[in-house]
């Protein structure tokens, strides 16, 4: 076999891929302000002549549609992503960023404060949230450490089911409790919205997000190794113990931070590693980046649809990516085989 | 000598409800040495400890007592990525959660040659080339991994290991758990013949477990029998399989079932 018949490094082939997936956030961040009932124009929302108070157009596009489509960004793009690191985590392409509880702690945190929120101190049903899910988080890996020297995933994933359906009976509880307003907010808040009016919620969230994104990076590399199996692994120089920590803490940070800005959004985290794959290979180090993109994108197109689809009614966006990713994934599933 | 275990114990945790009631040993006060270019098979029935030490000998798992010294340090301690520069282990078995080309599995052997985001240069994809094509895969380097047959699966994960190793070859390790257990006997003989070609051209020291015992005697430059966790005989092949130590290692009379000709 010749030299020039080899193929040159499989990574760098991807890079074009991931730089298409970016183009297509950036595109679906600019075109989304510009797409719903109340038609804006570009000339108008920039315009000079006339002051903000007084510019609709402007004020449509900077206090309501710019910040949704931002926070659909970061939401989409968090969830891809988290979905990709857990998937790696616990080897098994089925996993979602909420497979191992985050969500359910998210929600049941959001519900208690709904229903007897009085008495919670600072940044209301975001930061609940964020606070249940890392209870949830917490316990999860305190079940998985509790009776092996090293983190088992069989048992975090076991863990993660059963706290789910624990969680969820819980948050049944509180919605008994709950008078109609209540229990009709929290079902909202469980649907999943991105009407964040304001850019606060995603500057709140950013912090940790950037964080999870910084672990992630490190991660690439090692998740393409545990891909082969944890002993292959640490054969080949990985800290598998230290990789798997870090992996289930960051992800999960990424995802209470995702899910306190839009609620628990679903299917985003394995519909688009999915289609990412397919795209770019299994190698981490593009999958990541590319999910994170294509996730943003993806997130900002079903927000678009959830808002104009029975316009001038807003449809929260969890009812879109359920009614779109169910019968995609479906249709994956079997086409794939 | 490049490897050598002293007094090595090992139990695996209990299982049950009782995690402080001491574990049997899986590996028992098992001394041997390695010489540099050796190929060594470890023989023993189901359940001998053969896994076990291997994946002590390599530093996958760390011995209750004794220690592994490799060119006169301990395997234990060494820095994972430098052990992993060093010593590279072919499982029985690779099954991957998601998959990659054959190009992409022999890169990850690099793995403990470059920093935490260092990204693989033209080395890299030349050492992955040489592993490749030094078991005979290199025309499968754009295939997916999943999509090839046992035996070649198994000489792409021996090219990985070959590409993780040192270029220096009179410090590396090679260790192949059953590397034919579960390839059927055209490929075993390739295997067989690969692990040979290692052996006599690239001076790779080899340590293979196996059950195998003609596999054994027609690969291996030396044999070690394992039994329940300890060593009952160390040395060339022609002089430690006799019919009485066959006999002995798998508690069955060998005139009944003749398996070994040496």
């Amino acid at each position: 076999m010749t030299r020039a018949g080899l193929p040159s490094l499989p990574l760098r082939r991807g890079v074009p891929l991931v730089a298409l997936c970016l183009v297509a956030m950036i595109v679906a961040i600019g075109a989304a302000p510009f797409i719903g009932s109340t038609p804006i124009r570009v000339a108008r929302v920039f315009s000079r002549s006339t002051p903000f108070a007084d510019n609709i157009d402007a004020q449509i596009f900077f206090i309501a549609r710019l910040p949704r489509a931002l926070a659909a960004a970061l939401v989409g793009g968090t969830l891809a992503a988290a979905g990709v690191v857990f998937q790696g985590l616990l080897r098994n392409p089925l996993a979602t960023p909420y497979t191992l509880g985050v969500s359910a702690g998210a929600s049941l945190g959001a519900m208690v404060v709904m229903t007897f929120g009085a008495a919670w101190p600072v940044g209301g049903v975001a930061s609940a949230s964020l606070a249940g899910a890392g209870l949830a988080v917490l316990v999860v890996y305190w079940l998985a450490r509790a009776r092996h020297s090293g983190l088992s995933t069989t048992v975090l994933l076991l863990a993660g089911v059963t706290l789910n359906a624990f969680f969820s009976a819980l948050i049944l509880f509180v919605q008994y409790l709950s008078d109609f307003v209540q229990t009709y907010r929290a079902l909202r808040w469980l649907m999943g919205d991105l009407d964040v009016a304001s850019f606060a919620p995603i500057l709140a969230a950013l912090p940790l997000v950037l964080v999870a994104f910084i672990a992630f990076a490190w991660l690439a590399r090692p998740l393409n190794l545990i891909s082969l199996g944890a002993d292959a692994a640490a054969s080949r120089g990985v800290d598998v113990e230290r990789a798997q920590r870090v992996a289930f803490f960051s992800a999960s940070l990424a995802t209470g931070a995702a899910v306190s800005v839009g609620g628990p959004i679903g299917f985003i985290g394995i519909i688009v590693p999915h289609l990412v794959r397919r795209l770019v290979g299994s190698d981490h180090r593009l999958v990541l980046p590319a999910s994170t993109f294509f996730g943003a994108a993806f997130l900002i197109g079903c927000d678009a649809v959830a808002r104009t689809i029975l316009a001038p009614l807003e449809l929260p966006v969890g009812i879109i990516t359920a009614l779109i990713g169910g019968p995609f994934f479906l249709w994956l599933l079997i086409r794939k085989r | 000598m490049p490897l050598s275990a002293a007094h090595l114990s090992f139990g695996y945790p209990p299982a049950g409800l009782r995690p402080h009631e001491a574990s049997p040993l899986a590996v028992s006060g098992v001394s041997i040495v390695v010489d540099h270019g050796a190929l060594v098979g470890i023989l023993g029935p189901n359940g001998s400890g053969k896994t076990t030490l291997l994946k002590l000998l390599a530093g996958i798992l760390t011995p209750r007592a004794g220690t592994v010294m490799l060119d006169g340090r301990n395997v234990s301690t060494m820095p994972a990525r430098e052990r992993a520069r060093r010593v590279a282990v072919v499982p029985q078995e690779t099954h991957l959660a998601f998959d990659y080309t054959v190009l992409e599995i022999a890169l990850m052997g690099r793995y403990p040659h470059l920093g935490p985001f260092e990204v693989e240069g033209p080395q890299d994809l030349a050492a992955a080339e040489a592993g490749l094509e030094a078991t005979g895969t290199g025309r499968l380097a754009s295939r997916m991994f999943q999509n090839l047959s046992g035996g070649e699966r198994q000489r792409v994960i021996i090219a990985a290991a070959l590409a993780q190793l040192d270029e220096d070859e009179s410090s590396r390790v090679l260790f192949l758990d059953e590397p034919t257990a579960s390839l059927d006997l055209k490929y075993q003989l390739e295997v067989a013949a690969l692990l040979r070609r290692l052996h006599d051209r690239q001076h790779v020291t080899i340590v293979l477990s196996t059950h195998d015992l003609r596999f054994a005697a027609s690969v291996c430059t030396e044999v070690i029998l394992l039994s329940a966790g300890r060593v009952l005989a160390q040395g060339p092949p022609r002089e430690v399989l006799t019919p009485a130590a066959i006999a002995e290692l798998y508690e069955i009379d060998v005139s009944a079932a003749p398996l070994v000709s040496t």
